[in-house]
């Protein structure tokens, strides 16, 4: 180096940098070097607070002090009246592991110093470390920290801000003497801004406050000791592991939401095992840890479940307090048996279906459905339980029914553990479905009990439909059908019902073509047995309707229900029975065009609400069948009318549910928007987002999940709406901050489906503004929220795609055609993908028209070799 | 180094209103200071960003060029944020978006080449800062910090050489650059023949003579001497390390 100075600087930044901060720290605080009797001096080290000097107390004893001297901006009113208060409690606290605090003051420049007894010594953690401990030590001093924490708490005074830099270890006589200091400024300064600017050295997170508890990360008023467990559980996790429980999640940048979602989403690793992970992992330039490490391998596993325990999110399931958390470590120490075990699998389970909600609010229902026989709460499943239970007789078959549930439920549980084991274990949702599936051979081996058998069939096959996996749930419904044939034969009208509930499945979403001939012989062979023209028959028929229907034919659809509704005509049906079929024809007779008849069939079905008390509440179901045909031949305005009479209706009933209404205000919006009324359809959405916001958001209302939760996701729904109307009305500005508040409560929720849905009207909405890049980012996060979350791979594809074709459209071809391959290597990776052949020659499709913009600027050069893939695939289209 | 940055603080002109006020030869002796400062910091993020040692020069060289010609710089203000960070987002989109289509070889017609000596030794500092492992922007920031520091310095060493106080400033300048307690400052005026009380006070006045010294090399590209402004910037620079 030219410059002479170079060796004397190099290496000493941050001492320089330091000392020019302290220096005019001290002439701004200080008088002639003195802050109130205290001669400061040297500069022991800063935080996120302030400064920390040793300072020489002279008056009235002669000794050194450490004073903490708070940066500007803290209210030094409001933290001095706070200690104050607290003053009484802190004089009395003594204890060879609490540094005593002495004394605290106001800078001449008017702000708060605390002054304290001065240790000598290193951070906790760093103490560990250097000496590389092994964890026998290391639990030893957890445990004089804990008995210091602990002795606090008998005097009335918590923490709450517990962490290494806050424990210091000094070596007395050689031995190694932790001292908590700073008991008493974190409750001084509640409600000041510490959280802010924290800088501390490389290599720890900054901003993060890693040691807090959920409770206090939420900003909760009603902290108890039992935050100090917690952090004393990220301590000793820390200390025992070398890094913070969430560490690999935790960033920089990650904000206290973020940080409050890694906190309900996962669990830390167990620190036995996050030690010989991390002794495995670790790098050449992390040869110092290892070293330390080294000494920590082998951690009983009994410290796991003692910090575990102690790093529980909901404090009820905590320590009750920090003696406890002593005696345990104590107990282990003495290798007597500790208090705290693994969670047990049903509560790990309990947090899997918290993650999980849409998935396990419907398979919720079915465990309700086993344990009390409520009804399931799906239609087609009312339907088609309808007449199991005229059967046998009441008592003997309660009592069947119960044994039955109870097996049941003992099976169902069992099956829950096993999918919470695969959580813990570190597996993805699809556990759940892994679950199910080993759990369909346990249900196979059940021969002995036919009754159970049959039960469980149908019981799983609900939960896999519940899940969204309609295929795997077919043949279980179909396993249940036979086994109810074979137990109480083919024709019994149990049976009957189960067979009736498969067809209505395989109609929805099985082999479609091969449902009509079965419905036919399910016709033919009740009218053999003399229930032709029953209402089981007709309930039947309706199916023949649905499958010409769902298969797109709609002249044999509207032929079949022309055909049951003249045979309707004069019999004495069950009203339910007469609506369902008529509802059924609206979307026959739509499908074929006969719009006319189609609103005459809707009105009837309507009329016969009015006097008919069962059926009430399928008006909307009608309704909504109507306005598709409506909307269908273009009458958006008729649809409008229906939709506002609906609206207005629903405002004069009130009610305490106002998820109808939101609803229908979304709907109406739907046919403004339809009929081209972009004002109308902005004005609708406006008002189910405001219906919606006045209810919904308030972290007190959302203790109660059930409802409300689905209340924050019709606002989600009325924003997302908003959103893309104000794109189509261009008012840029308004939809893409709406789209980003969609985003924003569904992140929060943690609902996977729509945060892409937001996402994805935010890349529309930023697509339209002309924000191409905007968009690029927004898919780029869609895919990253999608792909960590391990679920919705169609949707990750879709990103990518947008992703490839913003970029072709921004002339940056090279961009687009590295895009086009990855997805591409994506879809071949996907075996639904591959299976799709019209899709994968869409891919391939743009994969070629990347190549070609790429070609265009790079003549002569040779592209990747996936492009012959995609010539091949479009050409066998 | 004992050049254009110290005309400047005389002026009190800071670099920006230089090159957008001054005359010819005030632009020329402030671009050659802003080059000076930022050479090695913008370097060592070319370095990191993967291009090699030519490439790197070539690069980094001909932003300067292109800033020569860039009116967008010279009407920087203060609501493009600092000029330290200004330069780097700069410097990032120059690299992508003309480095690359490598037009940046076109030199700027009618321009007189500087010479921007600063480059030697870059390498070097690059080699050493690169294996700390850390992100692009705390090195760029850590490099100017200590080029600051090693400017600054210079400037202070030039101020007691002028005085006749050059052995004065070899005998007090370790403990500018480490931190120091009683004990050590006590047995060093003994060593010296001083009363720890004169060894102190000339310490410490000398570290109060380093820190104005930095303060005029911040307002030189802050734009400012705003106290705050400054203190907030050495903060900033504080955290890179």
């Amino acid at each position: 180096m030219s410059n002479p100075h170079y060796n004397l600087i190099a290496g000493n930044e941050r001492d320089i940098l330091a000392q020019m901060i302290a220096d005019e720290e001290m002439q701004e605080a200080g008088v002639d070097g003195f802050i109130g009797p205290y001669r400061l001096v040297e500069c022991l080290g800063e935080g996120g607070f302030g400064f920390v000097w040793r300072a020489e107390q002279t008056e009235p004893v002669r000794r050194d002090v450490a004073l903490k001297v708070l940066k500007r901006g803290m209210d030094t009113a409001q933290v001095l009246a706070r200690f104050s208060l607290e003053q009484q409690a802190l004089a009395s606290m003594e204890h060879p592991h609490i540094a005593a605090l002495l004394d605290a003051g106001v800078t001449h420049d008017g702000r708060p110093y605390f002054a304290m007894e001065l240790v000598r010594g290193k951070a906790l953690t760093d103490y560990c470390q250097d000496k590389a401990l092994p964890w026998q030590d290391r639990v030893a001093l957890f445990r004089d920290v804990c008995g210091g924490v602990q002795h606090a708490h008998q005097k009335g005074m918590i923490h709450r801000d517990l962490k290494p830099s806050n424990i210091l270890v000094a070596e007395v006589d050689g031995k190694p003497v932790p001292k908590i200091i700073d008991f008493g400024i974190a409750k001084a300064m509640t409600g000041m801004p510490m959280q802010e600017a924290f800088f501390t050295r490389v290599g720890h997170v900054m901003g993060t406050p890693l040691y807090m508890s959920p409770e206090q990360l939420a900003g909760s008023k009603d902290i108890d000791i039992r935050s100090d467990v917690y952090a004393l559980g990220v301590l000793f996790y820390e200390m025992l592991t070398g890094s913070l429980p969430y560490h690999s999640l935790v960033k920089e940048t990650t904000s206290v939401t973020e940080m409050l979602r890694i906190l309900n989403d996962e669990r830390p690793v167990r620190p036995s095992v996050k030690v010989t992970e991390t002794v495995k992992m670790t790098a050449v330039r992390e040869a110092m840890q290892q070293k330390a490490l080294k000494h920590v391998t082998g951690i009983p596993v009994d410290l796991d479940w003692i910090i575990l325990k102690a790093l529980e999110n909901e404090r009820d399931r905590r320590y009750d307090s920090v003696a406890l958390l002593m005696a345990d470590v104590e107990h282990f120490l003495r290798d007597e048996p500790v208090l705290a075990r693994p969670p047990s699998l049903s509560y790990l389970a309990g947090r899997w279906i918290k993650r999980n909600r849409l998935v396990f609010a419907a398979a919720c229902v079915c465990l309700c459905a086993i344990c009390g026989g409520a009804a399931v709460a799906l239609w087609q499943a009312h339907e088609a339980r309808l007449a199991q239970r005229v059967a046998e007789t009441e008592s003997a078959r309660a009592q069947q029914e119960s044994a039955r549930a109870q097996q049941a439920v003992g099976f169902l549980t069992a099956m829950l553990d096993r999918v919470a084991t695969e959580i813990f274990n570190g597996r993805n949702p699809e556990a759940m479905k892994l679950a199910l599936e080993n759990s369909q051979q346990t249900i196979d081996e059940l021969s002995h009990d036919p009754a159970l058998q049959a039960e469980l069939y149908r019981r799983v096959g609900w939960l896999y439909e519940a899940m969204g996996e309609r295929k795997l749930a077919l043949p279980l419904i179909q396993a249940h059908m036979k086994a109810l044939g074979k137990i109480h034969g083919r024709d019994s009208q149990i049976a009957l019902d189960a067979e009736l509930a498969f067809l209505t499945k395989t109609i929805d979403h099985g082999a479609r073509s091969s449902a009509p001939p079965l419905v036919e012989d399910l016709l033919k062979r009740l009218t053999e047995q003399g229930k032709g023209r029953s209402g089981f028959w007709f309930m039947t028929k309706r199916q023949l309707v649905r499958a010409w229907t769902k298969l797109e034919q709609p002249v044999k659809a509207s032929k079949a229900a022309r055909e049951v509704l003249e045979e309707m005509k004069g019999l004495d049906l069950p009203a339910t029975t007469v609506f369902s079929v008529r509802a059924s024809c609206i979307d026959a007779l739509r499908e074929a065009k006969e719009y006319d008849m189609a609103e005459r069939v809707a009105a009837d079905a309507l009329e016969m609400l009015r006097d008919e008390p069962t059926i009430k509440g399928r008006h909307e179901w009608v309704e909504d069948k109507l306005i598709e045909v409506m909307r269908d031949r273009g009458h958006f305005q008729k649809a409008m009318d229906v939709l506002a009479a609906r609206v207005e209706r629903l405002k004069i009933q009130g009610g305490d549910d106002p998820r109808p209404l939101i609803t229908a205000l979304l709907a109406l919006g739907v046919a403004a928007s339809n009929a081209g009324k972009v004002d109308a359809a902005i004005q609708h959405a406006s008002e189910a987002h405001a219906t919606v916001s006045q209810l919904a958001p308030t972290a007190e209302a959302l203790k109660t999940p059930g409802s409300l939760q689905t209340l924050r996701d019709a606002q989600v729904d009325a924003l997302c709406d908003l959103a893309s109307y104000e794109s189509r009305a261009k008012k840029h500005v308004e939809a893409i901050a709406h789209a980003r508040e969609a985003y924003r409560i569904a992140d929060e929720l943690g609902n996977v489906t729509r945060m892409g849905e937001s996402l994805q009207r935010l890349a529309d909405a930023q697509t339209q503004a002309g924000d191409l890049d905007g968009a690029f980012e927004t898919y780029q996060l869609s895919s990253e929220r999608s792909g960590r979350r391990g679920a919705n791979y169609l949707r990750w594809h879709e990103d990518l795609q947008s992703m490839c074709e913003i970029r072709l459209k921004q002339g940056r071809a090279e961009e687009a055609l590295k895009l086009a391959v990855e997805l591409w290597h994506k879809e071949m990776e996907s075996k639904e993908a591959r299976a799709d052949k019209g899709h994968l020659s869409g891919v391939a499709r743009l994969g070629l028209n990347c190549h070609q913009a790429w070609v265009k600027k790079h003549p002569g050069e040779t592209g990747p070799a996936e492009v012959e893939e995609w010539r091949e695939v479009v050409k066998r289209r | 180094m004992a050049d254009a940055s110290s005309h400047f603080p005389a002026t009190r002109w800071t670099l920006l209103q230089a090159l957008r006020e001054g005359t010819e030869a005030d632009v020329k002796v402030a671009l050659e200071a802003l080059c000076k400062a930022y050479w090695t910091p913008l370097y060592i993020v070319a370095r990191q960003s993967g291009l090699n040692v030519h490439d790197a020069e070539d690069s980094v060289q001909g932003f300067f060029e292109s800033v020569l010609q860039n009116e967008a710089l010279l009407k920087a203000d203060q609501s493009l944020g600092k000029l330290r960070s200004f330069l780097l987002v700069a410097y990032e989109r120059y690299r992508i978006k003309v480095w690359r289509s490598k037009t940046a070889l076109k030199r700027g017609a009618g321009v007189e080449p500087l010479s921007f000596s600063s480059g030697d030794g870059a390498e070097e500092r690059y080699l050493q800062v690169a294996s700390e492992g850390a992100d692009i922007e705390t090195l760029y920031n850590r490099e100017w910090a200590r080029s600051l520091l090693e400017r600054s310095l210079a400037a202070l060493r030039l101020e007691y050489v002028s005085q006749g106080q050059e052995e004065r400033f070899g005998l007090f300048i370790v403990y500018l650059t480490q931190t120091v307690n009683d004990e050590t400052l006590a047995q060093a005026a003994v060593k010296n023949g001083m009363s720890y009380a004169a060894f102190r006070q000339s310490v410490f006045r000398m570290r109060r003579h380093y820190r104005a010294r930095i303060e005029d090399e911040l307002a030189l590209t802050l734009g400012t001497r705003d106290a705050d402004v400054i203190r907030q910037e050495m903060l900033d620079l504080f955290k890179a390390f």
